[in-house]
């Protein structure tokens, strides 16, 4: 969901300064079992007038979870400080964005707030039902499905033969990354995958694809996010306290990221040669 | 009988390999699918009961898809949602046992070998969410999904019948590309705007889906549209509609006005 910077009345948000010595933030968490998605969220509000028309009923908390793959949109809300959730996880797959808010629910008129900034002195304010007392924290998660074991990098890519191309392809835009090899490259591919120069053609093959990926990371994400390859990835890099974002920055290029997450190819290839030859001699 | 699926393998090998293969969909030969399916490893068999529906087959596909949105809903209507948004599950589906179903659907695009069509039927070729409603097989049971409405006991899919009534493809992806709309509230609320509309003697185009939508786009701004009931969006927007159709007939009067004196 994207969160608005302006509103045609004051917010308690932490990047406003509509309201002085007044705070909002939800603590956030989340875990799985047996089938369900528990989302536990802990409010903490520090404004008295905000707090008084939770009380009254006239405003609650919430959180508002949303996943775009299975088109799932829902809003829950309390008057409690905490509040907990169960959503089965066969409703959800992918990112999930869950944010928290205050809002109105119901008309709010000739709304006062002695914390309030100068600035709204003498206007007058009012609410409609729906509208946006307060913004806290949001977080992003992802569901992997379990029914295949994502988190190693070879499950997210897969190889394959193409029985027209002469040339190496990649394609990105599905679940897995697929590498489409011509039909001679890929039986030699497919039969020396376990010899002992398996690493050697897993580079030939894998580094020049993961470039061609990361090299289209840098031209914008919106697409790709939604797919099980760029979460895992995601997941890889954030793991290592890098951002998968960064690709094709100044800082991370294509080519060397592809590197990271094979952890320095070219090195185990090399030395898998340095054996052979030493074999050979 | 059970639902199938077919492989990972498979989706990858009947997606990459189509220029290999499209011969085979321009003949709907039968026989070949057959034999590549019983090789090993093709097809999954899973736990999910599923008998094969009497599809519609009319040769207007305006009213086979807003009948078959409701022949598939009823007979997949025991999907999870993180099933229905799988890809081997529709392309299977479309290979497997609807595969007269494909042949029937596709009949003008494989006569025009219209591979890029062919492509985005039976495959997710669009994005992952996008697809669900592109595909003809899971674009039958998303709308059916998004627009059954159990409320209504002696007719269920009064708002799917009003929503296929005609240029079903094209509003099926406008009208489910907005975020909103995923939630089943806002999207009834809408569709029942659109059927007092139209009860009112207003003939629905794809600007009226649009306009709602937009309106819906700008107010989401400013409140949380997902705590409002179906009532209070269909208030809401049918508000909205009848203001700004007055502009719109308005707008017309001025341009017409202006043309008359040859500004």
């Amino acid at each position: 969901m994207k969160i608005n910077t302006s509103y045609p009345y004051p917010v308690l948000y932490m990047n406003n300064e509509d309201y002085k010595k007044s705070s909002y933030h939800t603590n956030i968490s989340v875990n799985e079992s047996f089938g369900e998605l528990h989302i536990i969220a802990k409010f903490s509000l520090d404004n008295p007038g905000i707090k008084r028309l939770i009380e009254e009923a006239a405003a609650v908390f919430m959180i508002h979870v949303e996943c775009g793959q299975t088109s799932f949109r829902q809003a829950y809300e309390t008057s409690r400080e905490t509040l907990e959730v169960a959503i089965p996880t066969n409703a959800l797959r992918g990112k999930i964005a869950i944010h928290s808010f205050i809002i109105a629910k119901e008309a709010i008129t000739d709304y006062t707030n002695d914390r309030l900034s100068d600035w709204y002195t003498g206007i007058q304010i009012s609410f409609e039902k729906g509208n946006i007392l307060g913004i806290g924290d949001a977080i992003e998660t992802t569901l992997i499905d379990d029914n295949t074991e994502l988190l190693n990098l070879p499950s997210i890519i897969t190889v394959s033969k193409h029985q027209k191309n002469e040339f190496m392809d990649v394609e990105i835009q599905h679940d897995n990354i697929t590498i489409y090899l011509p039909e001679y490259e890929y039986n030699q591919y497919a039969m020396s995958a376990n010899s002992l120069l398996k690493n050697t053609i897993l580079s030939t093959v894998i580094v020049p694809a993961l470039v061609y990926v990361f090299s289209k990371i840098g031209t914008g994400t919106e697409d790709l996010e939604q797919y099980t390859w760029y979460q895992v990835m995601e997941k890889i890099f954030e793991e290592n306290n890098l951002r998968l974002e960064d690709v094709g920055s100044d800082t991370l290029s294509p080519l060397k990221a592809a590197q990271l997450v094979l952890r320095k190819p070219l090195k185990s290839s090399f030395e898998e040669i340095e054996k052979l030859d030493r074999k050979e001699v | 009988m059970k639902l199938k699926f077919i492989t990972d393998d498979t989706l990858v090998d009947l997606r990459g390999n189509y220029d290999s293969y499209k011969e085979h969909y321009y003949n709907t030969n039968h026989q070949w699918f057959d034999e590549y399916f019983r090789q090993e490893e093709r097809v999954i068999e899973s736990s999910i009961p599923f008998e094969i529906p009497t599809f519609n087959l009319s040769e207007d596909y305006a009213i086979s898809d807003r009948e078959n949105v409701k022949v598939i809903y009823d007979s997949l209507k025991h999907l999870t949602i993180t099933q229905a948004t799988q890809e081997r599950l529709w392309a299977g589906l479309a290979h497997l046992q609807l595969r007269d179903f494909t042949f029937y659907r596709l009949k003008k695009d494989i006569e025009g070998k219209n591979d890029k069509r062919i492509n985005t039927s039976i495959f997710f070729k669009n994005g992952n969410k996008r697809s669900l409603f592109v595909h003809i097989l899971a674009r039958l049971w998303w709308v059916g999904y998004m627009t059954y409405d159990e409320t209504n006991e002696t007719n269920p899919y009064w708002l799917t019948d009003f929503f296929c009534r005609k240029d079903f493809s094209a509003r099926a992806v406008v009208f489910f590309s907005s975020n909103f709309t995923s939630n089943r509230n806002i999207t009834k609320g809408i569709i029942r705007t659109l059927v007092k509309l139209e009860e009112s003697g207003v003939a629905i185009k794809r600007d009226h889906f649009v306009q709602a939508n937009k309106y819906l786009n700008v107010v989401g701004g400013a409140m949380i549209l997902d705590m409002l009931t179906t009532e209070e969006v269909e208030e809401m927007v049918g508000k909205h509609l009848a203001k700004s159709f007055d502009l719109i007939k308005s707008s017309n009067l001025i341009n017409t006005y202006v043309y008359k004196r040859g500004v």
